[in-house]
């Protein structure tokens, strides 16, 4: 009995924890590039999902062509978002700009409603729905689906950022853009790519992850919170951070559910938050101090 | 020297005779125009100002951006609801009382969060938020769970329950009259200079013997307080409670009117919040439509005029620069 | 400082033209009828099919004269399936459009919130909602149309003793709706000689309900009834079938609709729900007097709209033609007449069942008009 607990348990975090490290290493990437705590990080999974829906789910495309569109459309939306967020960054709090993605998250919200509707959609698994069991436990074939996929995209930009120049420029933009521009590096079009990647990675988690959670338009807000909220946990800013903060709150929501009820999942992630904010300000591997491309008043300019 | 420029140095003074005049003018509203759903409207507009004039004193003085108030509103109205439908307890008492609880829980998450600056700050309360409207939405047998609660008492005074519009506009356009007075006073006041004194340079402020931490959980707990009292109005007003209201949404909501009528600006929050009533009733069939103006109006704003829509038209006006130095 | 009077004055004007433009809506003659409907939202696709309805029922009446010689007009507005906006938009139909009648809401929170307001202005109400709360207690002027919790509950009872399936287990959501299921459930489990072996609600924001389906599992219950509406019957039903469980599912009437049917797919096969008639007309045998009358609604509603309605457009048009036929009889629009006359419908053939209301009854329908059905090649058969 409890083993059977134990498996179910550790694959719900997984699976959980996947989901939630896609968008939270999405938020700790566009952290690091700029400063900004990007609200509308949410909407990246929920426009790929709702796109991967009507078309592959709905129209009948094939599957790739779906994904090709729903990535492509991501895309542009966070290349948008870099420009409304970076635009006149010298005078724009760092409030300012979180109101700004806010604002974004709430306009996206309201479009895709429109576009679409604001029923949930999903579509059928990639490889069928037949569970597999595990000693009495059981899990279905795109949860492992969605590990897999998270884990490659992470370990992607693990080396990503390591290995090839343009990764190795996003981390010296990250820790002084005006040394990085004095070496020649393009700081605005590698912060960019910042967005476009934390974007891929929203994306590609809402394509594995809708056929077992489905999607709807205003979905996208609570995942950006959990988002970011692993994030910080991790360590704002550190992309392995943001990936230990993801597991723990997904590890810390499937024992509440498991052991205490299912009512009450968000209760301790959000205290935990508080507390992490508190005494282990910059999370648990430790983030990174603000850039400084923004300043923090709300009421200067 | 004109009348003007003398009240200029006597700022209570001042702010009396423009609150007095205001209010006034509004109370000879309906009288002028008689009754109608406008006056409907215009109590919300009465009502949501609280949290507004609440919020814009926190931003405006201490220069920092909380998303806690609809919590605060919430549990105004919920603390009020509760204890005046189960206790039995009268419905001006009972908003005063729910205020107890909210200064309380304002004066605990203020003093351990308030130490965090900017977007820590704003994720540390908007997780507060979250677990307020969790646990409003949990502890089914004290609020009633996702149904909410029905049958709040209205507001009465004089042992007369107010049964129409007309009369809860006369009730509540003079309690919003003179918490605004309160909040114009604090800002003129020497708590106001100490706090904006704060804003720009703490560490100098504690040199001289200033105690920083006290001053902005005391501006945070009012700024709770107002938020609070809205919401006690709120609930005797509409006669129920759900977990929607003081929502998140409702959060961003008064920081779009914030966004409207200024950041720094007491008298604009109240055009924000009236701007903010006018799309919301006119917006009624469009729920989609209106996130989308929400939204993007919010984004446009803060891209223009960064610290509010009508001080930088204001400014324009006056042909200054976007940019001001203090 | 004179800004700041001027601001004032801003807030002022405005006001003067809230007003001039509330004075315009003043009109004689049409039979104004307002509809606090779900436009947006999960719920869309009830308001939605609702209002189409709605639609193309006032055409047809304005087309043959309207009632008693009178044109009709709706006046829709958006509930966002949320119970103050409800309110607030139930205000502006009462104070501000001054309608005759008003048709819905249909969500059971928002019923229940609404109800106070609708009461106080003694407007005659028909409401769409399938909650015993919206006419318990009773009110003068409010109906309810839908087959409500408590003999969805009483029939599924039946149903499950008649296989013998006494033991079960229940999972609800927490929201008005699984609420008042819940409350039935329980209620009525002692009485139907029903032992709920398992009781827990979950969120309906909650998307992965295996863990609480886990613990069902690990219970003795024969079956499980899941009381909840929207996408959840089909997050169940999936997460059922993933978690591998193998024991009859039986879900609310809220389950009953084509969205329900498209997103569980194959995993639908075989569950069970009960609810109106309306869902399987076709299986419905030819003397049954509703048959013909759900049949010709859905040929004229797939004629102007192109797709199948579902059972809130059934329960709209219902109520359109319940409420038409009173102001018909009663030859006024006064209030108290109206709401005597509806009272005074008997045996009225609808979509959603047979109507009878009386002085002591504003649900209108008994247990015999609702069925229980089973999935069976993809779609809803009804099985007793």
């Amino acid at each position: 009995m409890i083993l059977v607990d134990l498996i179910q348990i550790v694959m719900t975090t997984l699976t959980v924890g996947s989901m939630y490290a896609l968008v939270a290493v999405g938020v700790s990437l566009i952290y690091n590039a700029t400063g900004v705590i990007n609200f509308a990080q949410g909407e990246f999974v929920m426009l790929s999902g709702m796109t991967v829906a009507s078309l592959y789910g709905n129209m009948g495309w094939p599957l790739p062509a779906a994904i090709a569109v729903a990535l492509a459309i991501v895309v542009i939306y966070a290349a948008f978002l870099m420009l409304i967020t970076t635009a006149f960054a010298a005078r724009i709090s760092l409030i300012g700009v979180l109101i700004i993605t806010i604002g974004a998250s709430i306009a996206t919200q309201g479009t895709a409603a429109r576009i679409w509707d604001s029923d949930t959609h999903r579509f059928p698994p990639f490889s069928g729905d037949a569970p597999i069991r595990i000693l009495d436990a059981t899990i279905t074939p795109q949860a492992l689906w969605i590990i897999v996929v998270s884990t490659v995209c992470v370990a992607g930009l693990i080396w990503f950022m390591r290995s090839t120049i343009a990764g190795k420029a996003m981390r010296a933009c990250a820790l002084d853009p005006a040394a990085a521009t004095m070496v020649g590096i393009p700081v605005r079009s590698t912060i960019l790519l910042s967005f476009m990647l934390s974007g891929l990675l929203g994306a590609a988690g809402g394509i594995v992850t809708t056929p077992l959670t489905t999607i709807d338009a205003n979905g996208g807000m609570l995942l950006a919170i959990k988002g970011f909220t692993a994030a910080m946990l991790g360590g704002m800013g550190s992309i392995p951070g943001a990936l230990l903060g993801a597991l723990l709150i997904a590890l810390v929501e499937t024992t509440t559910v498991t052991f205490a009820s299912g009512a009450y999942k968000e209760l301790p992630t959000f205290t935990i938050i508080i507390l992490v904010l508190l005494f282990l300000p910059r999370g648990l591997v430790g983030g990174r101090h603000e850039t400084g491309l923004h300043h923090d008043d709300l009421t200067r300019t | 020297m004109s009348v003007f420029a003398k009240l200029n140095n006597h700022p209570v003074r001042r702010n009396t005779i423009q609150v007095g005049l205001f209010l006034i003018s509004m109370l000879l509203v309906p009288v002028i125009f008689g009754p109608g759903y406008y006056l409907n409207m215009m109590i919300f507009i009465a009502v949501l100002a609280l949290p507004a004039l609440g919020l814009s004193l926190l931003s405006g003085l201490a220069g920092q951006l909380a998303i806690s108030h609809g919590a605060f509103f919430a549990i105004g109205a919920y603390g009020s609801a509760i204890l005046s439908t189960r206790a039995g307890v009268n419905p001006v008492l009972s908003t005063l009382l729910a205020q107890l609880l909210v200064i309380a829980i304002a004066a605990g998450i203020g003093a351990v969060v308030l130490r965090l600056r900017s977007h820590y700050l704003a994720i540390a309360t908007l997780s507060f938020a979250i677990i307020v409207e969790l646990v409003i939405e949990e502890w089914r047998g004290m609020t009633g769970g996702m149904q909410g609660m029905l049958g709040i008492p209205p507001i009465g005074l004089f042992g007369h329950e107010a049964s129409s519009d007309i009369q809860f506009y006369y009730i509540y356009w003079p309690v919003t009259a003179l918490m605004l007075l309160f909040a114009l006073n604090l800002s003129s006041s020497r708590i106001g200079r100490a706090l904006r004194a704060i804003r720009e340079g703490e560490p100098v402020v504690s040199s001289l013997g200033i105690h920083a931490a006290e001053y902005k959980t005391g501006i945070y707990v009012v700024s709770s307080v107002f938020a609070g009292v809205g919401g006690a109005l709120y609930a005797h007003f509409v006669g129920f409670v759900t977990p929607a209201t003081g929502s998140i949404m409702f959060a961003i909501e008064i920081i779009m009117v914030l966004a409207l009528g200024g950041f720094d600006r007491l008298w604009g929050a109240l055009v924000g919040v009236a701007l903010i009533t006018l799309l919301n009733e006119y917006a009624l069939g469009f729920a989609d439509y209106k996130k989308i103006i929400l939204g993007v109006t919010l984004i446009a704003v803060m891209l223009v005029f960064p610290r509010g829509l009508l001080p930088g038209l204001i400014d324009l006006v006056r042909n200054r620069r976007f940019a001001r130095t203090a | 400082m004179k800004s700041k009077r001027i601001l004032g004055a801003l807030v002022a004007t405005s006001t003067a033209a809230m007003i001039a433009a509330s004075a315009a809506a003043q009109d004689g003659d049409p039979i104004k009828l307002g509809a606090p409907l779900i436009l947006s939202g999960p719920g869309a696709f009830a308001g939605e099919a609702s209002k189409r309805t709605l639609d193309m029922l006032v055409e047809d009446v304005n087309a043959g004269g309207g009632i008693d010689g009178r044109p009709v007009e709706m006046i829709y507005y958006d509930t966002e399936g949320k119970p103050d906006v409800a309110v607030r938009v139930v205000n502006r139909l009462l104070k501000s459009d001054a309608v005759h009648a008003v048709l819905g809401p249909i969500a059971s929170w928002e019923a229940v919130a609404v109800k106070q307001a609708l009461d106080r202005a003694g407007v005659p109400t028909l409401m769409l909602s399938a909650t015993r709360a919206s006419v318990d207690p009773q009110t003068d002027c409010m109906f309810k149309l839908p087959a409500d919790d408590a003999i969805v509950v009483a029939r599924i009872y039946e149903y499950l003793n008649a296989q013998g399936w006494t033991k079960i287990a229940v999972i609800s959501s927490q929201d008005g709706f699984g609420d008042g299921g819940h409350r039935e459930l329980v209620r009525q489990a002692e009485a139907a000689g029903i032992e709920i072996a398992f009781d827990e609600q979950f969120s309906m924001e909650e998307t992965d309900l295996a863990p609480l389906l886990n613990k069902v599992k690990r219970s003795d219950a024969q079956a499980v009834v899941n009381w909840s509406s929207s996408r959840a019957p089909v997050i169940v039903t999936n997460t059922y079938r993933q978690v591998g469980m193998e024991i009859p599912l039986v879900h609310s009437h809220a389950a009953l609709s084509p969205a329900v049917l498209n997103g569980t797919g194959e995993n639908g096969e075989g569950m069970y729900a009960a609810g109106a008639k309306f869902e399987a007309v076709d299986n419905l045998s030819d003397d049954d007097p509703q048959k013909p009358v759900i049949l010709e609604y859905r040929k004229a509603y797939e004629a102007v709209f192109g797709e199948a309605p579902n059972q809130f457009g059934a329960g709209a048009y219902d109520a359109f033609k319940i409420l038409s036929a009173a102001i018909d009889a009663a030859d006024s629009l006064d209030p108290a007449a109206v709401c005597s006359a509806i009272e005074a419908t008997d045996g009225y053939v609808g979509l959603g069942g047979i109507y009878s209301y009386a002085e002591d009854d504003h649900a209108g329908l008994g247990t015999d008009s609702v069925v229980v059905y089973t999935v069976s090649g993809g779609s809803w058969q009804i099985v007793e």
